[in-house]
């Protein structure tokens, strides 16, 4: 069930997207630790962080230095993790409609 | 472009009623510099009391872009058309928090913003010219095309689409709009909005990226 929102009303026009500027509470963001030997690629970055972000799937990928294993490892390794959390590959990679 | 997973966004030229693409690009600091800093608040065709009542006419974009470049959970990212103006920005962190469901992560986006030129709120007032006589917002769906991509990497994150932010209060309408959900969290006079991940998970397959 949503919320009562407070009533604030951006006049006659229609609301602006624009959102920033102020300090972030710390609650909104997740302290994460991240390896010394952070791999330079894109792939392995991916990974990484990934596991930063499940600590309950990055226990089974414990013991793993990514910034050693080659790209197909890597693929293989992001495979796994995807599978494991029920992320399918996105089938398109442009927005065709007008999202107003 | 690497890591993020959305290529183009179709844009509504308000001129022409057009539907055109326009890319995401990675916006580095060389890019805000030159094509937000310098160029969104020039020529616009308002005066300064107007221009002051848009909460981020100060915002220098190319010092916040800088300010991330070493965090591996921060992407910032631009809407850039044929001619290569930037027409919107995002920047937003890959490991935030949900509120609607604690304990599971998010896509927090701190800073989001439409090019001043495709704003209603400052354009489309009596007594407004520019050069071409046109007096509305130049696109559309800039906004609506940035969250679509904090979304779709939500969902690559493993957070099922799960995005949340600080709303400006001039901004709320915006994403109520957009289905977004107020979290009951306040923070220095903003609210705390939610994308859902029933709703982000219906929204992307309905959209045809699932």
């Amino acid at each position: 069930m949503p919320l009562p929102i407070p009533t604030r009303t951006s006049g006659n026009y229609a609301p602006m997207p624009v959102i920033g500027g102020h300090s972030v509470p710390s609650f909104l963001l997740r302290p994460a630790t991240l390896p010394a030997n952070m791999p330079a690629d894109d792939l392995g970055k991916k990974i990484v962080t990934m596991l930063a972000s499940h600590p309950d799937i990055a226990t089974r990928h414990r013991g793993i230095d990514v910034s050693t294993l080659d790209d197909s490892s890597k693929r293989a390794m992001l495979d796994r993790i995807n599978a494991d959390l029920g992320i399918r590959p996105i089938r398109k990679r442009t927005l065709d409609f007008v999202r107003d | 472009m690497a890591d993020i997973p959305l290529d183009a966004i179709a844009l509504r030229d308000c001129r022409t009623s057009a539907r055109v693409q326009a890319q995401i690009v990675d916006l580095t600091r060389d890019l805000a510099q030159v094509y937000i800093d310098a160029r969104w608040w020039a020529n616009l065709g308002i005066g300064y009391r107007r221009r002051d009542t848009a909460e981020d006419h100060h915002w220098l974009w190319y010092k916040k872009v800088g300010s991330f470049r070493t965090d591996h959970f921060v992407r910032s990212v631009a809407v850039q058309t044929l001619d290569k103006e930037i027409q919107g920005a995002m920047i937003y962190h890959l490991n935030g928090n949900s509120l609607l469901e604690p304990g599971e992560g998010a896509v927090f986006v701190n800073y989001l913003a439409a090019a001043p030129r495709n704003r209603d709120q400052l354009l489309n007032h009596p007594g407004r010219t520019n050069n071409s006589g046109w007096v509305g917002p130049r696109y559309r769906g800039v906004g609506g095309g940035l969250l679509t991509l904090a979304t779709l990497h939500s969902y690559e994150r493993g957070f099922r689409g799960r995005v949340n932010l600080q709303s400006l209060p001039g901004s709320e309408g915006f994403y109520r709009r957009q289905n977004f959900l107020w979290t009951g969290t306040e923070v220095d006079g903003m609210l705390v909005y939610e994308l859902s991940s029933d709703q982000a998970l219906s929204d992307l397959r309905s959209w045809g990226f699932l």
